[in-house]
C-alpha cells in the first residue's frame, strides 16, 4: 500500500537524529539518546514488513521534533560536566 | 625624598614584570594554518579505528567504507558523524551522501576551511 520511505531519506533522518542527540549537554541524556537512536534505526533496518517500516519512520520523524525541543531546553539547563566526561580540546591545541 | 615617596605610591604590580598568562584553548583566527594533509589522514584513520566493526588490518587511506571495511549504510552515517565531531564541523546531507571512501573524507576535510 504505502510506498517505502526512500533509503536516502531514512539515512538523512538518521544523521539528523544523531546530530540532535549529540547536542544534549548532559552526559547521561546525550549518551542515552545516541544509543537509543542507533538501536531504533537497527530495528528499522531489520524490519521486513514495509507497512511497519513506514510507521516506524513516521514515529521517528515525530520524535525528532520532540528531541530538538528537549535538546534545546537541556542545553539551557544542562548542569555541570561530569567527572567521567573527557575534556574535549582539539588536538592541535593540546600539542602547543 | 620626593622620589622615594613617588616610587612608594606606585602599586607593586606596576613595577613587576607582567606574569605569563596561562595557556587557554582558544581559536586564533589570525593564525592562517590549514590542517596538514598527514594530520587529517591520521586523525580520520584514528576515528575509524575507534569503530569496533572496522578491521584495523584492512584500514588504508583509500579504503571504501562499504566494499573494503564492510560497513553498512547506517555505519557509514555513524562514521560521518564521528568525523564531524572530530573536526567540529557539520557536513550537509547532500555532501555527506558523496563520501563513500576514506580518501573522499580526507579530501572533504582538506577543502573545508572550518575544520579544526
Amino acid at each position: 500500500m504505502s510506498a517505502l520511505p526512500a533509503r536516502r531519506s531514512i539515512l538523512n533522518l538518521y544523521s539528523s537524529m544523531l546530530r540532535v542527540s549529540r547536542s544534549f549537554s548532559s552526559y547521561n541524556f546525550r549518551n542515552y539518546f545516541v544509543d537509543r537512536t542507533k538501536d531504533k534505526f537497527r530495528l528499522i533496518q531489520n524490519e521486513k514488513d514495509s507497512a511497519r517500516v513506514q510507521t516506524m519512520y513516521d514515529d521517528a520523524v515525530a520524535e525528532l521534533a520532540v528531541l530538538r525541543r528537549s535538546a534545546a531546553v537541556n542545553r539551557m539547563y544542562g548542569g555541570w560536566r561530569l567527572a567521567v566526561e573527557p575534556k574535549k580540546t582539539p588536538q592541535h591545541i593540546e600539542s602547543i | 625624598m620626593f622620589f622615594r615617596l613617588a616610587t612608594r605610591a606606585l602599586p607593586r604590580q606596576a613595577l613587576a614584570l607582567p606574569r605569563r598568562q596561562a595557556l587557554l584553548p582558544f581559536r586564533q583566527y589570525s593564525a592562517g594554518g590549514a590542517l596538514s594533509a598527514e594530520a587529517i589522514q591520521t586523525r580520520i584513520l584514528d576515528v575509524l579505528k575507534g569503530f569496533e566493526k572496522v578491521d584495523p588490518s584492512k584500514l588504508t587511506a583509500t579504503a571504501s567504507f562499504t566494499n573494503d571495511l564492510g560497513l553498512d549504510s547506517l555505519d557509514v552515517v555513524e562514521v560521518q558523524m564521528a568525523i564531524e565531531e572530530e573536526f567540529s564541523i557539520e557536513i550537509p546531507d547532500a555532501e555527506a551522501d558523496e563520501i563513500h571512501t576514506v580518501s573522499q573524507a580526507i579530501d572533504y576535510i582538506k577543502n573545508t576551511p572550518a575544520a579544526l
